[in-house]
């Protein structure tokens, strides 16, 4: 029985620090006394999938269409699954003509939007969280997958004590990736020490209303 | 543009040499002001083939149909990673920044002000209704000019009622449309909820902003002053002249 204690402990120790990393830890929207900055609700989170003609991943485009859907960009609804009927994986110069393409298909214009690719990712990633803007990053480690990893997620903090994931391979409202802002600079630039960044340049989503203050006389 | 050139300059004639018959000649790399990002490859003044240089692909001219893309650039080996969807070897090396496809060469260093404006602080108009209710502000919003001028620097988002964005947020959604001006923290400054046309919406707007001083209001009527016996009628006018010159008759009868 002691023998059985002694290894569940352990297995539930092990399980415990692989869920959730030594540098990270998931969480919901809140965490010690700090908000996510872009609150997009479960019913319009994206899972990834594998393009149907090749079955390579579609995380770029799967990022991508979920921070449109942050932007209230609805004319981008449909996005991912338009260019999963190409070849998956994704590279900016792709992303520009396939989002230009899809556009022309749908008779809509292009939406606003920035790319960059560098080592200096923090401005922008400051700039997206003060303005409610939902950033798409490289993300290039976490121990979730105990490897190096492709990927691109979506940046819902990037504040003074907490950069934030949410990762289209685990949706939901409770599988939020919590770290140091330090920390996801890193894992936006492993490997290579370079990252990209697109960022959907339309207004955040307006803050609920409330009324004046009162004043007193 | 230069070094560009100049690399494809060294790299094009082992490629070409590979299964394009073209003779050296004079050779000439043109680009066009509407497509920064290709340039163009002619020899003896005939256009032989174009490269994309932001999407690494080359393509033969014969002089009425394009070939098959090929690249240039050496494909890095990728590390035994688990790959969701990013190409890493097609990431440029150097620092980049675009925005619509189009390179930003200004860019030395991305601080803030070369990304995009900080917004935060900005007001923020929202229109919630029908598509044809929405559309008919919108199109105001970009077309009247008063209407242009009373929305100014604001962040404009259009939405339907049942849209996430506001149907579970406190926002009234049951005007046709509902319209709302807001303050960054979210303090609502104005709220409507029909269109009575875009001179109302910008009277509306330019006394609920915070920033509003009617001593700024710019008048462009300065300038062509009219006097007012411009506009009298004739007869008024030969009237006040005959009392006048009755007037200085009497005072000086001599």
């Amino acid at each position: 029985m002691r023998f059985l204690l002694t290894f569940c402990s352990v297995a539930l120790a092990s399980a415990l620090t692989l869920s959730t990393g030594p540098n990270s830890r998931l969480n919901g929207r809140s965490f010690e006394g700090d908000d996510i900055t872009c609150d997009l609700p479960a019913s319009e989170h994206l899972a990834n999938i594998g393009s149907h003609v090749d079955g390579r991943g579609m995380c770029v485009m799967t990022s991508i269409e979920m921070a449109a859907r942050w932007h209230g960009l609805e004319s981008m609804r449909g996005l991912r699954d338009w260019c999963a009927r190409e070849p998956g994986g994704a590279y900016p110069a792709k992303v520009d003509r396939q989002i230009r393409e899809f556009c022309a298909a749908k008779g809509v214009a292009v939406p606003p939007y920035l790319q960059y690719e560098g080592s200096s990712v923090e401005p922008l990633l400051g700039l997206c969280d003060r303005t409610g803007r939902m950033a798409c990053v490289t993300y290039g480690y976490s121990p979730r997958y105990r490897t190096t990893i492709a990927h691109m997620v979506c940046c819902v903090r990037f504040g003074s004590r907490f950069g934030v994931v949410l990762d289209n391979n685990f949706p939901g409202t409770d599988s939020y990736e919590w770290m140091s802002p330090a920390e996801l600079r890193r894992r936006v630039l492993h490997p290579s020490g370079h990252g990209w960044i697109f960022v959907w340049l339309a207004p955040s989503p307006p803050p609920p209303p409330c009324n004046q203050p009162q004043t007193s006389n | 543009m230069v070094p560009l050139l100049f690399s494809l300059a060294l790299t094009l004639p082992s490629v070409l040499a590979q299964n394009c018959p073209i003779a050296p000649g004079v050779v000439e790399w043109r680009t066009r002001p509407d497509d920064p990002t290709r340039v163009y490859l002619y020899v003896d003044g005939r256009q032989r083939g174009g490269y994309d240089w932001a999407a690494d692909e080359w393509r033969d001219y014969d002089g009425q149909n394009w070939g098959p893309p090929r690249t240039f650039r050496t494909p890095r080996p990728e590390h035994s990673a688990a790959n969701f969807g990013v190409m890493r070897e097609r990431l440029a090396d150097e620092e980049r920044l675009t925005i619509q496809g189009r390179p930003q060469t200004r860019l030395h260093r991305p601080d803030t002000d070369s990304l995009f404006p900080d917004d935060s602080d900005r007001l923020r108009l929202t229109i919630i209704g029908t598509e044809q209710h929405r559309q008919a502000v919108l199109n105001d919003l970009i077309n009247v000019p008063e209407l242009v001028e009373a929305s100014n620097g604001m962040l404009i988002q259009a939405y339907s009622p049942n849209d996430w964005a506001v149907a579970d947020c406190g926002f009234v959604t049951s005007g046709q449309p509902t319209i709302y001006l807001q303050a960054a923290d979210g303090r609502v400054l104005h709220r409507q909820d029909a269109y009575p046309g875009p001179k109302r919406l910008a009277a509306a707007l330019r006394r609920a902003r915070p920033d509003y001083d009617p001593a700024h209001d710019p008048n462009h009527d300065r300038g062509t002053f009219s006097a007012p016996w411009r506009d009298f009628p004739p007869w008024l006018s030969v009237t006040l002249l005959l009392i006048a010159f009755l007037t200085l008759f009497r005072r000086n009868p001599r």
